[in-house]
Formats: C-alpha cells, sequence, structure tokens
C-alpha cells in the first residue's frame, strides 16, 4: 500500500481575531514521515486538525490525491488519527475498539475478526486483546489507538502528539516502533511534536513551525545543519549564536568583526558582501577545547580564549560553558570517546582555549546595510 | 496486611435503613395482614381482607393509569434532560445554568404545582393571552386531566433527572466524539455508540430518580387531576384519611413498594454496565 498525497495551499485559519495559521502550504509526499514541529501555540495542531476534518480553514485549499476535501466530513476521509489523549473508548474493551471502525463498516464477523488480530499483532498486543483500556498502560493504549486508527487503512495517518504523555525510555521504544510499522504500512505519516528529539529521529522532513508560520521545510539533517533562521537554529539542538559585520572577503571565507569575541573566520555558506550584518550559528559539538594552547594546522581555525564558567557531565559527553574575557558564553559539548585519555581533565574556573573550523559554522541571516 | 475496617463505617448507614425504612415497612408490611379498627388504626387480628379488597375495578384503573402517568413522564423527562444537560456540560456558563437548574428548589412543592393553576387554569395566563389574541371566545379546560398531571409531574422531575445526567456528561470526555468521527462514524452514530454507554449509570440515576417519585406521587394528581385522575398514591391516602382503612392503606403501599422495586432492578440489570468496564486502573 502506498499512501496518499497531501497538499496544504495557502491554508489561513483565524479563531476569532486570532490567526493561528497564517498562507500554510505544504506539499506531502506519498508514504512520507512528515513531521510538523513548534513550540506549543505555534498552529501545528490546528493544522493537523484540519487535516483531519475536524477544524474548517477560512482560506485556502487542502487536497489529498489531489482532490479538495474541504466539504469532506471528517468521517469520509480516508485520514485516520491517533490522538495525543489516546482517546479509547472506555466502554469497549480491546479487541472492541480496534474493531469499532470495521463494525460501523457492517462487516461480517470473520472479516472483522481477521483484520482486527492482524492489527493488535501489527502493535504486538495479542496478549491483551479481552482487556478494557483502564486495565492497560500508557505505552498500551498507545498502541491500541495506533492499531485502531489503522484498521480502516487510511490513505494518511496522522498522529497528534502520541507520546508526549509517556516516560522517556518508554518514548523511545514506541518511536522505534512507529518507524517500523510505518515502514511496513507505508502510507504517510504525518506527525505532530514539539519535541525536536522525537521529529529528527524519526521523519523523513520536518516543517518547523512558529506562530502560525512555517520556517522551514527540509530533512533532519537540512535543518540541524543549515536552520533557515536563528529561532529554527535554536529551536533545533543547540546552538552558539555570532553576529558581526562582514570586513573582508578572500574567495571562499570571509572576515567578520563582532563586538563580543574579536574577528571570525567563517566559510561563504551563503553570497555575502563587505558591509553586510550576518549571524552565525555554530553547534557546541563541533567546537573544541583544551588546556594547551592548540597547535592550528589550518590556516580556516578561530581559536579563542576564556574561563570555564559551567561543566555539566552527562555520560556520554560534557557539556562546558566557557566565558571569553569579553563576557561571551561559549557552550561546548565534548565526547567522551574513550575511558583512558592523555589529556589533562578540565575543571571549574581552569582557562581554557576554544576552536572551530570556519567550515562547521552556518551563515543564518544575512542582512545588507 | 491492612486490617478491614469497612464494616465499622457501614454501620451508621444500617442503622439508619433500620430506623427509616426496615422497621416502618414491617409495620405496614404486618398490618396489612391485619383487621381495620373501627376508627382507623389497626385490629390485631389476622385477615387476607385488604388484599382480596385490590382485585376491583376501581384499583385495577388506578393501577394502570399510575404505570402510563409515570412511564410517560419518566420517558418525556430523560428525552428532555439529556439535551439539556448535555448542553449545560458543553456551555461556557455551565455554573450559571446549573444555578438555574436549582432555584426552583427555593419553593415549596407545593406552592410551585399551585403556581401552575395560575398559568393553566380558566383564568390563567395561558387562556387569558388566547382570549385577548381573539384565539379563543371561551376558557378551555386544560387543568384536571391525565395530560395535566404529566406536565406537571415532568416539570418538577427535570432538576432530579438534569443533575445526575450533567454531572456524568461533564466528566465525559468529549474527544471520544471526535475520535469516533475520525474513525467512520456518523453524527447520531457517534452519540448512541459512545456517548450514550458511556454516560448509561447518569441515565439510570436519572429514569429511578424521575420514576420512582412519580410512581408514589398523590399531591400532583390531587390538586391537578381532578376527580378522575388518580393514582395508586391518591387511593392510598383516601384509604388512610377519608376511609379510615389502615390495613387497605397498607396492603396497597406493599403492592406499591414491590413494583417499584421491582422495577428499578428490572432497570439497572437492563443498563448495568460490563463489569470488567469498571475494573479500576492497574497500576
Amino acid at each position: 500500500m502506498i499512501g496518499g498525497i497531501v497538499k496544504a495551499d495557502s491554508i489561513n485559519k483565524l479563531f476569532g481575531s486570532a490567526q493561528v495559521l497564517k498562507d500554510i502550504s505544504i506539499d506531502i509526499r506519498a508514504g512520507e514521515f512528515f513531521s510538523l514541529l513548534g513550540p506549543s501555540g505555534c498552529g501545528k495542531t490546528t493544522l493537523l486538525r484540519i487535516i483531519a476534518g475536524f477544524e474548517t480553514p477560512t482560506s485556502g485549499d487542502l487536497l489529498i490525491d489531489a482532490k479538495s476535501v474541504i466539504t469532506t466530513p471528517a468521517n469520509k476521509r480516508h485520514v485516520n488519527t491517533v490522538f495525543q489523549n489516546y482517546a479509547l473508548f472506555p466502554h469497549l474493551s480491546v479487541f472492541e475498539n480496534v474493531a469499532f471502525p470495521l463494525k460501523l463498516r457492517k462487516l461480517d464477523k470473520q472479516t472483522i475478526k481477521n483484520q482486527v488480530e492482524k492489527y493488535i499483532g501489527l502493535v504486538r498486543l495479542e496478549d491483551h486483546i479481552k482487556k478494557y483500556p483502564a486495565q492497560l498502560s500508557g505505552g498500551q493504549k498507545q498502541r491500541v489507538a495506533i492499531a485502531r486508527a489503522l484498521i480502516n487503512e487510511p490513505r494518511v495517518l496522522l498522529l497528534d502528539e502520541p507520546l508526549s504523555a509517556l516516560d522517556a525510555k518508554l518514548r523511545h521504544q514506541l518511536l522505534i516502533e512507529l518507524d517500523r510499522i510505518h515502514d511496513i504500512i507505508g502510507i504517510t505519516f504525518i506527525y505532530v511534536t514539539h519535541d525536536q528529539e522525537e521529529a529528527m529521529s524519526v521523519s523523513d522532513r520536518i516543517a518547523v513551525m512558529r506562530d502560525g508560520n512555517i520556517l522551514q521545510i527540509g530533512t533532519p539533517f537540512e535543518i540541524y545543519e543549515s536552520p533557515a533562521d536563528m529561532f529554527v537554529a535554536n529551536f533545533i539542538g543547540e546552538s552558539n549564536e555570532i553576529y558581526g559585520q562582514v570586513t573582508e572577503i578572500i574567495e571562499k571565507f570571509a572576515w567578520i568583526t563582532t563586538s563580543e569575541i574579536g574577528n571570525v573566520l567563517v566559510d561563504l555558506d551563503k553570497p555575502i558582501q563587505k558591509g553586510d550584518a550576518i549571524s552565525v550559528t555554530l553547534r557546541p559539538e563541533k567546537l573544541h577545547i583544551s588546556k594547551k594552547k592548540p597547535v592550528l594546522d589550518s590556516p580556516t581555525r578561530n581559536c579563542v580564549s576564556g574561563t570555564v564558567e559551567q561543566l555539566i557531565y552527562t555520560g556520554s559527553h560534557t557539556r562546558f560553558f566557557v566565558k571569553t574575557d569579553t563576557g561571551y558564553v561559549f557552550k561546548i559539548f565534548k565526547q567522551h570517546a574513550q575511558y583512558f585519555t592523555t589529556e589533562e581533565p578540565i575543571n571549574w574556573e581552569d582557562r581554557v582555549w576554544v576552536w572551530w573550523d570556519a567550515d562547521d559554522s552556518f551563515i543564518v541571516e544575512v542582512k545588507t546595510l | 496486611m491492612m486490617k478491614n475496617y469497612g464494616q465499622r463505617y457501614t454501620l451508621p448507614l444500617l442503622l439508619w435503613i433500620t430506623v427509616f425504612f426496615v422497621i416502618p415497612f414491617s409495620i405496614i408490611f404486618v398490618g396489612s395482614f391485619l383487621k381495620k379498627g373501627l376508627y382507623g388504626g389497626f385490629e390485631l387480628q389476622f385477615s387476607l381482607d385488604a388484599y382480596t379488597s385490590l382485585f376491583s375495578n376501581t384499583m385495577r384503573k388506578v393501577s394502570i393509569n399510575t404505570i402510563i402517568i409515570s412511564v410517560i413522564t419518566t420517558i418525556v423527562t430523560v428525552l428532555l434532560a439529556l439535551p439539556t444537560a448535555y448542553y449545560m456540560a458543553r456551555s461556557r456558563y455551565k455554573e450559571t445554568l446549573l444555578f438555574l437548574v436549582i432555584i426552583p428548589f427555593w419553593t415549596n412543592f407545593l406552592i410551585r404545582i399551585f403556581a401552575w393553576i395560575a398559568i393553566l387554569g380558566n383564568n390563567g395566563l395561558v387562556n387569558n393571552f388566547l382570549i385577548n389574541a381573539g384565539l379563543l371566545n371561551a376558557p378551555v379546560q386544560l387543568l384536571y386531566n391525565r395530560w395535566a398531571v404529566i406536565l406537571i409531574m415532568i416539570y418538577t422531575s427535570l432538576p432530579f433527572a438534569i443533575l445526575p445526567l450533567y454531572s456524568t456528561i461533564e466528566k465525559f470526555d468529549f474527544s471520544l466524539l471526535e475520535a469516533a468521527r475520525d474513525l467512520g462514524a456518523t453524527k447520531p452514530q457517534s452519540v448512541y455508540k459512545v456517548l450514550i454507554p458511556i454516560i448509561i449509570p447518569g441515565i439510570t440515576t436519572a429514569v429511578l430518580f424521575t420514576f420512582i417519585p412519580a410512581f408514589g406521587n398523590f399531591a400532583i394528581p390531587d390538586i391537578v387531576g381532578g376527580t378522575d385522575i388518580r393514582m395508586l398514591g391518591n387511593i392510598i391516602n383516601e384509604k388512610l384519611k377519608t376511609a379510615r382503612n389502615w390495613p387497605s392503606a397498607s396492603s396497597i403501599s406493599v403492592v406499591l413498594t414491590i413494583m417499584t422495586t421491582g422495577a428499578v432492578i428490572l432497570f439497572t440489570r437492563l443498563t448495568a454496565p460490563k463489569r470488567a468496564a469498571q475494573v479500576k486502573e492497574e497500576s
């Protein structure tokens, strides 16, 4: 089975005078695992509810498989939803919950039984088929909700923050499970979340939303490595922001002068001109830190010194917060690749050197003055 | 293991039921098998007279009347209360609406019935309005018939049906209706396949709170029912006060209690939710 193509065409949505969605256009490909990612109140759930048929857009069009579905009621769309609070029917058993859509279609008993068993098997709940929702754990409830949403064989499955009520371990487990189900079923998944890690780990593409706008649509790699603006850079992972003015351009690189860390060499991810004001993001894991002054073997390296203000040991890596003499605080994540290191350990208040390659920064915004 | 204090805590309830139900009912039950005293009361002599006198035409007519009136009252009341309670539970003005439902309790029950005479009487609001509007020449008799009794019974029992329904619907998770729609249910299907089964406990309470008082009612048919419309409650009242036949009043009371209890058991059996669904969360 192949999934449906979902196309949002300049969708606007107003609740009273509040504009929740502003001219949203997205093309979601058949069979894609597509995430709508953003902080609460960004409009992602409203967009999902419009696709499900629970809300009507104020203007704009929604097409599923190239057919406008704006006037199609929710129960007639080939789209099913997995709700945040599971929305299982408390008066029905696991079997009856999953069978609910088929019973509405008045299929014969044997067909219903076979189908229900197939989908309960898919979510691995065979042992709980006779239980009632009140007897299930959160993770099990969500599996029932997934099976129930899939049994109608929809073209598109909508998932509204399906894992937000679960604890971290279970969330990771169910994410892998969802990915597996997506691979087996092959239909289009539209996944709403405010958790960037969830979105990054399972999505083919992500739309980052804020205040009813889509800021960027791209693969997890594109969104992380080349964010469209500073909001995206900070929302997805962590980032060191550097603001400066271009003073000199040499081939593929440019010198910028900053008020906080002096002159910095950046590579030209975007066309810029001398005099432009630019903002640059620098991912913490791409910075290096050491107590000894590094021997810069490449001419394209930046190097600054500072004092360790704070360090957080997380097991897999350590997060350093290094304050330069001019007051700028760098975030640096250092991976622990080996147990024994020849390097001298870094402690609080130590003087350290921070350096990075000009290639590892990314120019986010350019303002021509 | 914890000691089970359950029994100790139910003791007050046991006392309550004994004092206010078991003892009075036993007196009535025993009394129904005695001879009537000359000026009321009982004479301590076994007799089945009170029961044989039940098999009369009047009693049959009154019993049927009682059943018809209380069943119609119950059905109409619950059908009116359901959408009302649903609307209240979903409204932004829950508290205000709840308040409005409770307000009639501030006025005495009898006064509220007499107020209906002022509305439906020959000189009442409705007749006066219709005559002044030129739609009628002479007043129409709206009171003193079965429909007046049913109307006023519905009016008095509505709050008792709305309140339990409201409290169950208020706890209902409305996203379940969306889920049902999402899974292919039409709007009516989502109501009778999801909403109704889940609020069955509220409906049961509403039915019982309407049916039981209606079945034993005597004040309403007394005031607005005229001479024709009598219910079992009226007969008990007459036997006790006018005929001074206490055993007879007792035997009708026994029959009334048995009929009510039977109806309650039958109805709760029919609507009993599945046991397993009631199992508490395991964690």
